[in-house]
């Protein structure tokens, strides 16, 4: 395994307790408290600082659960706009150094750094070093970044010197930088598979990487290859500049009641087609197929597909859809717990297909409209507009929707 | 009731009702055919209560009598039986005993009374027309129809009697429409009609397997088809039609000519980088070539040119390349000709300028 020290450059930025993190910025009262974000419906943790982590409290664990470990800690509901905005900043920083930046996730990104020593004059560490100190002054997060010749070995790097650190891994340090990491520490092997290679001796990230090219493609087939290819330096997996289109966007929830009116059940299903037709048009998308779920007081979940001749981000057709897919499933005295649409075969909506009569015409014009909702919503948070057809539904409890506070950003 | 008739009538017959019959259906007899033996002749009945189907084979009838049975069993054992040995039926306790050479089956049956009865406008438009003229009319034009259920009024293909002594057909899904009209060798007062896509597809069937002469009966309620034996109605979808007449380009000026078959070759070539869903290709028109290029997210392109016959300004335009395909499948000519106005504007697709075919595309924004 003896590589260049710089084949290729890919910096790996990861940014700490992210969630937690924005919260501590609008609320400085907040410094030195352990911090927990609660997933939408307030019923698990999606987030912890490093304190309220030590004290055992896990992603996923139900918040009665954490109270009980950490009952001192500070539980906030999720703000998933001000998280985004924050986001938005972050990845604008990694813009300014390279043209070539991956958002993995809203806290998570790779950036391409090869060849560009010459044109920032600097190296690659300094590279990641001084990404991680202008977004430490610029937003106030902490960010740990990893740089190294591959993705996978980038992504390690990182994750090795967590919070607000910076790694370096060089061609010739590899062999160095995976005798110190487990094979449990390599992105993409889990736990099941973690136990199969040490069955077969292989604990460390060294010893998986120095294993026989067949020993791993018949232990772990085509995908462990992949990664034991980037281990030993061969970089397969780029950056994805552009985003792939999702397969699906599904907006569902549970009503918070039981109901055997069908007026109810389809103000609910509006307002989630309405949530989801203002993504759509916030990512430009547009989709031919859709799906309405109904969960029954059984619990049996009871779905309706229909299939649109042509792809579509309209809200009216995707409503008049929605209404048409629930009235064929709906059957009287059924009673209802929860609803939702589901989008799928989804397209770019810049190849938007004109429409030939005047009443499809009339939807059509309709989209700026719709647009201008969007940016309202952007702008003023999502219940500041919302169709007149989901009125019958209630409103989010006011301590939930009244809780904005403005973002304190330095500028320079 | 107590028949005999040949193996090979009743084939054709009880296939052409298990064309009408839903699988599915939650009423359970119209899952069934209905058998009516008398006067020499079985008569077979199926509906799914939009379309329904009568048709007749000659029968020696020992014993008249109805009964109604499985239509889909019925199809299965038939056309298993020994294709050179009669058939027999014999009703009694309430099962249908069916004989053929040394095959013996016994088939439940549900009372004839239960079976709607099928009402027939009397009234009408009607139209005598050539079965295959008939069956090519609907193949120019049923491709066009909606399968989109919330827009119903373009789920089926409008037939029409113009003042001028036409039958037109025309098909929309609101993107594209076709239509064809054919002058009718008789007087017909004006009307129209939307006839849903079923009706649409066996209207089409029958034809086509008839020959000579079918008479088209297009009522207020329903439309029907006399041909031969076979007496096919429909109930039509109460809605009106959108004016198609406003969406023909009257003023598109500028004429391309291209050989159909090679455009649907470029075509099937380069939609395979299009977006898997809306089939987006883009036509550039400069002097005698078209250049057809595509790509999608994943940044795969394609792109291709073709000779045509062209001498207006330079057109890009973007077309969901399944519609021109659809439209090059039903024309037959070796070359189409494509009007043009814009880049924005719909398109008109005809075999040559006097032909009977229109074919109108709305360009996508590209």
């Amino acid at each position: 395994m003896i590589i260049n020290d710089w084949p290729a450059a890919i910096a790996h930025i990861d940014a700490d307790c992210f969630f937690a993190a924005c919260e501590r910025l609008r609320r400085p009262d907040l410094a030195g408290r352990a911090i927990c974000v609660l997933s939408s419906q307030d019923a698990c943790i999606v987030a912890k600082t490093y304190d309220a982590k030590a004290a055992g409290i896990t992603t996923g664990m139900p918040v009665w659960e954490a109270k009980k470990l950490m009952p001192q800690a500070v539980y906030l509901p999720a703000d998933f706009r001000f998280y985004g905005l924050l986001s938005d900043k972050l990845f604008a920083i990694l813009r300014r150094y390279s043209p070539q930046v991956e958002a993995y996730s809203i806290d998570e990104g790779f950036v391409d750094l090869d060849g560009l020593r010459s044109y920032w004059r600097m190296g690659y560490g300094e590279m990641g070093d001084a990404m991680r100190r202008t977004i430490l002054e610029e937003t106030g997060l902490t960010v740990s970044v990893g740089v190294s010749v591959t993705r996978t070995l980038a992504k390690m790097a990182s994750e090795a010197n967590k919070p607000n650190g910076l790694t370096v891994v060089s061609g010739r340090h590899i062999a160095e930088f995976m005798s110190g990491q487990t094979t449990r520490d390599i992105p993409g092997i889990g736990a099941k598979r973690a136990a199969l290679l040490e069955k077969f001796g292989l604990r460390t990230a060294l010893e998986f990487a120095r294993a026989p090219e067949a020993q791993v493609q018949r232990l772990l087939g085509r995908s462990g290859m992949d990664l034991w290819r980037e281990l030993n330096g061969k970089s397969l997996f780029g950056i994805e500049t552009h985003a792939p289109l999702p397969k699906s966007m599904a907006r569902t929830a549970s009503m918070g009641q039981r109901t055997t009116d069908i007026r109810l059940v389809r103000a609910h299903l509006s307002h989630h087609c309405f949530r989801l037709g203002m993504d759509m048009l916030a990512r430009g998308l547009q989709a031919r197929r859709f799906t309405v779920t109904l969960r029954l007081g059984s619990f049996e979940r009871i779905v309706r597909t229909e299939n649109l001749p042509h792809p579509t981000q309209h809200l009216h057709v995707m409503q008049r859809a929605a209404t048409h897919l629930l009235h064929g499933l709906w059957q009287p005295g059924m009673e209802c717990n929860a609803c939702g649409i589901v989008a799928t075969e989804m397209a770019p909506a810049d190849n938007a297909q004109t429409e030939m009569f005047v009443t499809e015409t009339r939807e059509a014009n309709d989209l700026p409209l719709w647009q201008t909702m969007q940016r309202m919503r952007n702008r003023f948070g999502s219940t500041i507009i919302r169709p007149a057809n989901t009125l019958l539904r209630p409103s989010t409890p006011k301590s939930r929707s009244s809780r904005f506070a403005y973002p304190l950003f330095v500028c320079k | 009731m107590h028949v005999l008739l040949s193996r090979q009538d009743m084939l054709q017959a009880v296939q052409r009702c298990q064309n009408i019959v839903e699988r599915r259906h939650t009423i359970p007899i119209l899952s069934n055919i209905l058998l009516h033996a008398d006067d020499n002749t079985l008569h077979f009945s199926a509906t799914d209560l939009e379309v329904g189907i009568q048709t007749s084979s000659s029968a020696t009838v020992k014993k008249s009598g109805s009964v109604t049975v499985s239509a889909r069993k019925l199809f299965e054992v038939i056309k298993e039986l020994d294709t050179e040995a009669d058939v027999e039926l014999e009703v009694a306790d309430g099962f249908v005993a069916l004989k053929s050479g040394r095959s013996r089956f016994r088939l439940a049956t549900l009372a004839a009374e239960e079976f709607p009865e099928m009402q027939h406008d009397e009234e009408g438009i009607n139209i005598e027309l050539d079965g295959a003229d008939l069956a090519a009319m609907i193949a120019a034009t049923s491709f066009a129809m909606s399968s989109d259920e919330t827009r119903k009024y373009l789920t089926g293909t409008l037939f029409e009697v113009d003042k001028q002594g036409h039958l037109c057909l025309a098909a929309t899904d609101g993107h594209r429409l076709a239509l064809t009209r054919v002058r009718l060798q008789q007087n017909a007062r004006a009307g129209q009609c939307i006839v849903p896509r079923k009706a649409v597809s066996e209207i089409r069937k029958l034809s086509e397997e008839v020959a000579g002469q079918v008479t088209l009966r297009m009522g207020d309620r329903q439309v029907s088809l006399l041909a031969g034996d076979h007496h096919l109605s429909s109930k039509l979808i109460d809605a009106r039609f959108p004016n198609y007449g406003d969406v023909i380009p009257k003023s598109n000026p500028h004429a391309a000519v291209v050989e159909r078959l090679a455009l649907d070759q470029v075509l099937r070539r380069t939609m395979i980088v299009a977006n898997e869903f809306t089939h987006d290709v883009r036509l550039q028109i400069n002097g005698g070539e078209m250049q057809v290029s595509a790509h999608n997210t994943e940044q795969e392109k394609a792109n291709e040119s073709i000779a045509i016959e062209y001498s207006g300004p330079d057109i890009e335009i973007g077309f969901n390349a399944r519609y021109i395909r659809d439209v090059l499948g039903a024309l037959k000519s070796d070359v189409v000709t494509i009007s043009l106005k814009d880049g924005l504007s719909p398109v008109l697709i005809k075999q040559d300028m006097d032909s009977a075919e229109y074919y109108v595309i709305m360009p996508m924004r590209i």
